[in-house]
């Protein structure tokens, strides 16, 4: 079993050849952590963890997912953007058994029927994100807070190995978002990798394992959480 | 040149050229303009009051128009729904919505009554050919309309469903088109109340409904017959507006938080 759930190395990505958002980027997850990319608006946290769930390709560089660079189930990485990217339409048991599609086929879910066990199962995630009791709501009609809860039942419910979340608490209150991190924590389960882009200090000081910094798409450090401080990353955000 | 005076000439160059388009189109001919207004009053006045004798030959004759709008309206849905999909770059890549899109705008070129009357050469008289000719008519705005619906789909949706890996056709089931209903349903809505006037005019050219009776009575100068087939096609037409305002309010949902 490989030691590192995300291994990148000299990674380098631009949209047009030139103007590199990313700039050899080397980067180690171990199984299990709770990593933050911490960073200003624009330093390249999106791209990065767009480029670990393959939506796009870096120009150069080589990515391993558990080990493998080769053929990657996608659904082995949960990928939560910064505004959810639920589907407003649909309600909050329907958005969670999206996250079941790749475990079932096209024409039993034509007619938008799944099977008991997907219901059961997303029923169950939905209960541990605490929004259980509105399942049967459009998402359009909660609040900031119980789309979040929404959003991590549905990256559960790809039961992935790592999960990805893009400033996923930012727009929210504090208590909220802390209430979300908790249980996100909680809910993880031992050997789920969890990557948190955020340019919330404290967030990733109180929750994760280990801080890495970018900035201008270099990494400029790799730190323990607890040795951050405002101090240290001051002239990051100036 | 500071701004003001360069607002200025811009004002000047702008009202010289409506000046002009407004001449050439004969808006400063006074005495045309008096003979016309003149005669419209003439004409208004032989309008009323309405002939309603009619009434119950022209009720039978909007029914078969509202068929024919109705009709045009599903079979021309029908096929804009994948020819929308095909025309969306966020779906189907740039080249299949390139050459889907010069399909479509080639359908556009050709306004309805052309259509109808293609249809009217090739099938004969009645409302078969009206109802093809609003079916490819709706194909090709219904068409645009949704492929410009579902590029605007937000990409944080799916970017988030594409990550999990599920298949295009599932993206289109479970995101693009829950995402996209409001703007399907209301440009149907639309569509069909376009195409209920629109059906009255291909009447004109022997394609079927009301419109076969309103040209008839304005080439036998029965003007008080035609304002009858006139309040009619108003009336009908409010009633859909009403009940299509009715039915968006109860089944669209919010289109964003």
């Amino acid at each position: 079993m490989a030691e590192y759930a995300v291994e990148l190395h000299n990674v380098w990505y631009s949209h047009n050849g030139s103007n590199h958002i990313l700039k050899d980027i080397d980067l180690k997850v171990k199984r299990g952590a709770l990593l933050a990319l911490i960073g200003p608006s624009g330093s390249g946290k999106t791209t990065l963890l767009k480029i670990i769930c393959r939506l796009i390709r870096p120009c150069s560089g080589s990515i391993s997912i558990r080990g493998s660079n080769g053929d990657l189930e996608r659904h082995e990485v949960g990928y939560i953007p910064q505004q959810l990217g639920l589907v407003r339409g649909l309600t909050a048991l329907e958005n969670v058994l999206v996250g079941a599609h790749s475990r079932i086929g096209f024409a039993g879910t034509l007619l938008g029927v799944f099977p008991e066990k997907e219901i059961e199962l997303a029923m169950k995630y939905l209960d541990m994100a605490g929004i259980a009791g509105k399942a049967d709501k459009k998402v359009y009609t909660l609040s900031g807070g119980e789309r979040q809860r929404v959003a991590i039942a549905r990256a559960l419910m790809q039961e992935p190995e790592i999960i990805l979340a893009d400033e996923f608490v930012s727009n929210l209150d504090i208590v909220t978002a802390k209430e979300i991190m908790d249980m996100m924590k909680k809910i993880k389960e031992k050997d789920t990798t969890l990557v948190i882009a955020t340019h919330d200090i404290s967030l990733a000081r109180d929750y994760c394992d280990m801080t890495v910094i970018i900035k201008n798409g270099v990494k400029i450090d790799e730190i323990c959480s607890y040795e951050l401080d405002y101090d240290r990353v001051r002239d990051i955000f100036t | 040149m500071n701004h003001s005076r360069e607002g200025f000439l811009q004002a000047v160059i702008f009202s010289g050229i409506i000046l002009y388009l407004a001449n050439s189109i004969g808006f400063f001919d006074i005495d045309r303009l008096t003979r016309g207004v003149s005669n419209l009053f003439i004409f208004a006045a032989d309008l009323f009051p309405p002939d309603l004798s009619v009434t119950e030959t022209l009720l039978y004759s909007i029914l078969e128009t509202i068929q024919m709008a109705l009709m045009g309206t599903i079979l021309g849905f029908i096929a804009a729904l994948p020819l929308g999909l095909l025309g969306a770059r966020n779906i189907s890549g740039r080249n299949i919505s390139a050459v889907t899109r010069l399909f479509l705008g080639g359908i556009r070129t050709i306004p309805a009554l052309l259509w109808a009357i293609i249809f009217v050469v090739a099938f004969g008289l009645g409302p078969l050919p009206g109802t093809l000719g609003l079916a490819i008519y709706s194909v090709g705005y219904l068409s645009k309309l949704y492929y410009e619906a579902f590029e605007a789909v937000d990409q944080e949706i799916l970017d988030a469903v594409r990550a999990i890996g599920i298949s295009r056709l599932k993206e289109i089931r479970f995101v693009v088109l829950p995402e996209s209903m409001n703007h399907i349903l209301s440009q149907l809505f639309f569509m069909f109340e376009y195409n209920v006037r629109s059906s009255a005019i291909l009447g004109f050219v022997g394609a079927g409904g009301i419109g076969f009776y309103m040209i008839n009575y304005i080439q036998l100068f029965q003007y008080q017959r035609l304002t009858t087939a006139v309040l009619l096609t108003l009336a009908v037409v409010l009633i859909i507006d009403s009940v299509s305002a009715r039915i968006r309010d109860r089944f669209l949902t919010r289109s964003s938080y």
